[in-house]
């Protein structure tokens, strides 16, 4: 009788143990939620939708997308950061997750997840109408030097990477534009310079690639290192010699914790899935960058921008501790 | 020839059956409260990528003009409008469902509806490249304007006392202000709340001053003799029904196709505007708001219209209005199809493929809309203590799913209970969803302008002139015509 009861205690110390690995070694054993923390139909919601339609392929199990749009991203941040740490509650991020805690929104940051993967980056650019009278970026910067504060550019709300991109522009060079807020986000800004409402919008590529077929509108400069697939003959800022770079990037993120075997799964999967076929074809027609960076190259680059945002935020004014 | 060959690849059964499923679908999603044309076709957007483009197109093409129409049955049975371009068609649609006429209501909507789709295709059709260029032109200053406009259908919606409306509408203005002030970053009466930083929602509102608002009111109804299950039993509209129909489409798709057109509007302000019209040019204004019929008309006209409107700045400039439109633009890329001035060149078929399917969209609503018009009534036959838990479950689910946030449910309670008082104060809810859809428009687009160039334009653009005289025209005219009769009424 006792020995029956050893056996069992030993039987069940013995599941107890090798529960948790093999619960890392069965993952995904059921659905993986994923949460987008922007509203249907977003620039963040068609991305990630088609990204995981790929993934599901590779992972082996379905991927249950929940839209909970809230400040930007902060909700959504909170609760994957407080979700179970086992790889089920995963999901995206924009730069938003660096200027975030720098703006007082919410006191946690990129340190605060394993960060899966980068798989997209939507840098910033500065675009005009076809028959503005800059032809380069040089031009327009050393007009906006004679003329400060009179050139209008359209960019989105105080604090969004869009607005830090063209102030970013504007403390390099030491030059002033006239600002003007987007209420809709960046995507308005390239219809106002097709109509002739204002002189320039900063916007990224992926935004501007419409009226930019449509020849309605110019890009002077795209803030990458290197030109964006999508648009070979717009050139960035750096080759025109201006030290200006700036990106929007789409991270994954699971909560911290999350045993590094699910994680390596989890980034095996969606970059296969960012290297698919119709992940590309997509992001080439839309005009975005498709990266695929693993969890150390992805924690190396939002610690720069991290660095980079504080600094920025700081000499706009923007900055404020989270409480 | 390239339009023969689209209608050859249209007239497939397999065409035919993803059109008409894919907006019988859209009714569903648009006539639940808080499920929009918007998560529809998002849902729907994954199983596109593995379809040839123009079947996928079609499909969400459908969907998405069935969400359109969809919200009118939940307005008309329910006063719940499903969707927000919905929420005009309550104000009469509901009143005429509780004299025993909601087969009427339906009926008058499903015409309409279609009637204007297929208005607003053929405007797609036959100059899309010349309104292309005219929503370019407008800008924050217009938009300033076309707000305005928009807001002097407070006089519309008001009811009898215009004073209650104004408070209304300030109100709703007033809620529209909290959240994250886009030009300064200051958050308005958050109270440190990340929910509150994107704003209140006007969904959950709408449901709350609607929905939850008339449950309140009909549990607290002690004498409610009975249940309404008079239906009427022809298949067809009457006669005379079918004649106003036919004299409020043109103002209606007018409007519905203009306001579509533009990206910053919708069809949920050309809906607003096209019931101002046609109550202001109407003999009896004072019928509407209890059920008239031309109110139905006007507001189901020109939203289904701005279905058309919204599809010309996506096909000719790739320039996505409204998050249907972005999801439609989503749909298209994964097939390496990029809507703008190319896609008319390189793909002649493809296009005039989706003008075909969109026409047959709108048949699809005739079809579906007729063969529930005499069904749908029954859900009033439901008894009471059975009805308005329902009601209420919806009312919840329905805030609930739109951002999966039990906040916004929280929202939705608020309003209803507040959307009972302002009932019984007079104050009509439409009033205060009109100044919550339409003064963010207002305030973002005025500072916008200021920025950019001082508020000079506002009062200079050719388009905001034209815009003022409109306005000024609707706030005057009712007043004259009162005057007229006054003095008719004298003699």
């Amino acid at each position: 009788m006792k020995l029956k009861k050893a056996v069992a205690a030993a039987a069940v110390c013995l599941a107890v143990l090798f529960a948790v690995p093999a619960l890392a070694a069965d993952f995904p054993a059921r659905p993986v939620t994923y949460i987008i923390g922007w509203a249907t139909g977003g620039g963040s919601d068609l991305v990630s939708r088609v990204l995981c339609a790929e993934a599901e392929k590779h992972l082996g199990q379905p991927i249950v997308i929940v839209n909970k749009p809230g400040g930007s991203g902060a909700k959504a941040y909170v609760e994957i950061s407080q979700a179970k740490p086992d790889g089920y509650t995963i999901g995206n991020t924009t730069g938003t997750i660096s200027t975030h805690k720098f703006m007082g929104v919410i006191p946690i940051g990129h340190e605060a997840f394993e960060v899966v993967i980068t798989f997209n980056s939507d840098p910033g650019g500065l675009w005009v109408k076809k028959d503005a009278p800059w032809k380069t970026l040089k031009e327009f910067v050393e007009d906006a030097r004679k003329r400060p504060g009179e050139i209008t550019v359209a960019a989105s709300n105080p604090g969004s990477i869009t607005r830090l991109g063209l102030q970013l522009l504007e403390l390099k060079e030491n030059v002033k534009f006239k600002i003007a807020s987007q209420s809709g986000g960046e995507s308005a800004g390239p219809s106002l310079v097709a109509g002739g409402h204002v002189d320039a919008c900063q916007a990224a590529p992926v935004t501007a690639k419409s009226l930019y077929d449509a020849g309605e509108i110019r890009p002077l400069g795209i803030m990458s290192e290197t030109r964006v697939e999508a648009f070979p003959d717009a050139p960035t800022c750096m080759e025109q010699g201006y030290d200006v770079v700036m990106h929007n990037a789409r991270q994954i993120l699971a909560p911290k914790g999350t045993p590094k075997e699910v994680v390596d799964k989890l980034y095996a999967a969606f970059k296969a899935a960012a290297e698919s076929e119709t992940f590309k074809k997509f992001m080439n027609e839309s005009g975005s960058m498709i990266l695929t960076w693993d969890q150390k190259q992805s924690t190396e680059f939002l610690e720069k921008q991290d660095a980079q945002f504080k600094e920025l935020l700081q000499q706009v004014g923007l900055y404020k501790e989270a409480k | 020839m390239t339009l023969l060959a689209a209608f050859q690849t249209v007239f497939t059964f397999k065409m035919i059956a993803l059109i008409f499923g894919g907006s019988a679908l859209g009714i569903i999603v648009g006539a639940l409260p808080g499920l929009s044309a918007t998560m529809g076709m998002a849902l729907m957007l994954p199983i596109t990528f593995y379809m040839p483009p123009s079947e996928g197109i079609l499909m969400l093409l459908g969907l998405y003009t069935g969400a359109v129409f969809g919200g009118a049955y939940s307005a008309i049975l329910l006063n719940i409008p499903g969707a927000p371009p919905s929420v005009m068609t309550s104000l009469d649609g509901y009143p005429m469902a509780q004299r025993g006429e909601a087969g009427r209501a339906i009926s008058l909507a499903t015409v309409g509806s279609t009637l204007g789709g297929i208005a607003g295709v053929i405007a797609l059709i036959i100059i899309a490249p010349i309104l292309a260029r005219f929503a370019l032109r407008f800008g924050p200053a217009e938009y300033t304007v076309l707000a305005v406009f928009g807001l002097s259908a407070i006089v519309a919606v008001s009811g009898k006392s215009l004073a209650r409306g104004f408070a209304g509408a300030a109100l709703g203005v007033l809620l529209s202000t909290v959240g994250m002030d886009n030009f300064t970053n200051v958050s308005r009466f958050t109270f440190g709340s990340i929910e509150l930083m994107s704003g209140i929602n006007f969904i959950p509102v709408v449901i709350g001053l609607f929905g939850l608002a008339e449950v309140i009111a009909q549990i607290l109804e002690t004498s409610k003799e009975g249940v309404i299950t008079r239906t009427i039993n022809r298949l067809f509209l009457s006669a005379s029904d079918f004649g106003k129909v036919l004299k409020g489409l043109v103002p209606a798709s007018l409007i519905g196709i203009v306001i579509g057109v533009l990206p910053g509007a919708g069809g949920t302000i050309a809906s607003i505007i096209s019931y101002n019209h046609a109550m202001q040019s109407s003999k009896d204004p004072e019928k509407f708001g209890t059920g008239a019929p031309e109110g139905i008309i006007a507001a189901e006209t020109a939203n289904n219209a701005s279905v058309g409107g919204a599809m010309v700045p996506l096909l000719t400039l790739g320039v996505p209005g409204s998050s249907p439109a972005a999801i439609l633009l989503g749909a298209l890329l994964i097939h390496n199809l990029r809507p703008g001035p190319m896609l008319f060149t390189t793909q002649p078929v493809l296009i005039n493929t989706i003008f075909v399917g969109l026409l047959a969209a709108q048949f699809s609503l005739l079809l579906w809309g007729l063969a529930t018009a005499r069904i749908a009534p029954w859900i009033l036959a439901v008894r009471k203590e059975m009805m308005l838990p329902t009601i209420a479950v919806l009312c919840v689910i329905g805030s609930f799913a739109l951002k999966n946030s039990f906040f916004d449910v929280g929202i939705m309670l608020v309003s209803g209970v507040a959307g009972f008082f302002l009932n019984k104060l007079g104050v009509k809810p439409g009033t205060v969803i009109l100044g919550l859809i339409l003064g963010p428009m207002f305030e973002n687009n005025l500072r916008s302008t200021i920025e950019i160039s001082g508020a000079a334009p506002i009062f200079t653009s050719p388009i905001c002139i034209v815009l003022w005289v409109l306005t000024a025209a609707m706030v005057l005219y009712p007043i004259c015509k009162m005057f007229r009769l006054r003095k008719c009424g004298t003699e």
